[in-house]
């Protein structure tokens, strides 16, 4: 057994080796014994009380501690939360370089729209987005750094890094199911008597940023800063209803696997040089495209075909109906 | 005999035993880096105080820890039972465990703490914000 030394339990050690000490000397007259056995009882009841109480005491704290930490998990991303209390992150004002897929989305004229909607209404109305869109982000496991009032900023890379390629595809992705999910969310608002729809816009870019804590030993926040925030955030801005707009890095990685229109240059704020951003579709079958897409500006030609919405035969209705109809005639007469 | 008089810091409470007034205050937060180091001294004071006293001097002594560690707990106890001890042959020991109602457990502490004691008087003392 451990020694007496700086410890609460220094008087029990003592009791303990005194009561040993005497068990190994050859003879012991048995009125000593009895006293020491007297002294060693009623220490143990003493010790067996102390230790009840504090066993109580210390489940009593855990469990509170327990539903704190649930609480406060709410107010910080979930990888956050797992650093912090695996104790990898010490609260020091501390970043480093890393290469991210930045996230940026917000709900087009929200804030017309909650000018003239009720306070609680809108509690409740922006609460059943954000709660839908953070389900999603949990899913595609993002870092959730922030909301804005109706906007969102993700990140994919820190803390859990696995590579490039895949942040830049869970991220698409992630966009691309919010905006699913969007048509679910009008459907259900305008059933609650919202009449305008709301629309939502993405930007994605992937690029290097400083993360880290920023703030004060008092107050901080565990988030990013660079030019792929500022780039993701200016593509949002330009996207259009529904649209999601990623950088030309971020297609780079995921242009295998996600279906997306011809690049634009885009003038951004903030950026000298123009910005080329790609237009987001959908996620490619595995097996085959079902997606064709023509683009012919100058011809006049602008054309998607989703094979996996329309059939064959509903294609060739649809072309055969865009002949001009003298056309139609001399395939009339010929038959 | 001299008092007592050890600071608070950010992670002990301040102790002021005045052998004079015969008045006992421990307050604040306990969560020394080592327990034993920290309290051995304060033990020390009290067994010798407490030896020397008169056999039916009034003591009272005031408890108010808001926090504290499970160490401190366990020092809070052998306190406890000292006094319990010397109670028993004839000191007039009072204890007032000070609890603050907005922790929510500083009720809770105090209530385990004095269950078993027969000879102190024990008090649960709610803090009044003036």
């Amino acid at each position: 057994m451990k020694k007496a030394g700086d410890s609460v339990f220094n008087k029990e050690y003592e009791i303990y080796e005194a009561a040993e000490a005497m068990l190994k000397k050859e003879e012991v007259e048995p009125g000593k014994l009895f006293e020491q056995f007297m002294v060693l009882l009623k220490h143990y009841k003493r010790l067996l009380r102390q230790i009840e109480i504090v066993t109580r005491l210390s489940d009593n704290q855990q469990m509170k501690l327990n539903k704190i930490l649930e609480r406060l998990g709410c107010y910080v991303s979930f990888q956050l939360f797992r650093k912090i209390t695996d104790g990898k992150d010490k609260g020091e004002i501390k970043t480093q370089r890393k290469k991210l897929t930045v996230f940026f989305s917000d709900l087009k004229d929200f804030s017309y729209v909650s000018s003239h909607i009720e306070g609680e209404m809108l509690a409740q109305f922006l609460n059943s987005y954000l709660e839908a869109m953070t389900q999603i982000v949990i899913k595609w496991k993002g870092t959730l750094d922030k909301y804005m009032g109706d906007a969102i900023m993700v990140f994919f890379g820190d803390p859990e890094f696995t590579s490039d390629e895949d942040h830049a595809l869970r991220c698409v992705s992630m966009a691309i199911e919010m905006r699913d999910k969007m048509k679910e969310l009008r459907r259900k608002w305008y059933g609650l008597g919202f009449q305008e729809p709301l629309h939502f816009r993405v930007g994605v870019s992937t690029g290097y940023c400083t993360v880290g804590n920023f703030g004060s030993s008092e107050r901080m926040d565990y988030t990013i800063i660079g030019s792929a925030v500022n780039l993701a955030s200016r593509l949002e801005t330009a996207a259009d209803l529904d649209e999601i707009l990623i950088s030309h890095e971020t297609w780079s990685y995921v242009k295998e696997k996600i279906i997306c229109e011809p690049p634009h240059a885009l003038h951004l704020k903030g950026f000298h040089h123009p910005i080329l951003a790609h237009k987001v579709l959908n996620i490619k079958k595995k097996d085959k495209d079902s997606m064709v897409i023509l683009n012919d500006d100058t011809r006049g030609l602008n054309l998607k075909i989703d094979f996996s919405k329309i059939s064959k035969e509903e294609l060739l209705a649809i072309i055969y109906n865009l002949k001009p109809e003298s056309e139609l005639k001399t395939t009339d007469h010929s038959d | 005999m001299e008092n007592l008089n050890i600071e608070a810091t950010k992670y002990t409470p301040k102790i002021f035993f005045d052998a004079q007034n015969h008045v006992l205050d421990i307050r604040g937060m306990s969560y020394p880096e080592n327990t034993s180091v920290f309290y051995d001294p304060v033990f020390s004071w009290l067994e010798e105080y407490l030896r020397q006293v008169e056999r039916h001097q009034e003591i009272i002594v005031n408890i108010e820890l808001s926090y504290f560690n499970s160490s401190s707990s366990k020092v809070v106890m052998d306190f406890l039972d000292l006094f319990e001890e010397v109670s028993s042959e004839g000191k007039n020991i009072t204890v007032n465990w000070i609890y603050d109602e907005d922790i929510e457990e500083a009720l809770e502490f105090g209530e385990e703490f004095g269950e078993e004691l027969e000879s102190v008087t024990f008090n649960l003392v709610r803090k009044i914000d003036i």
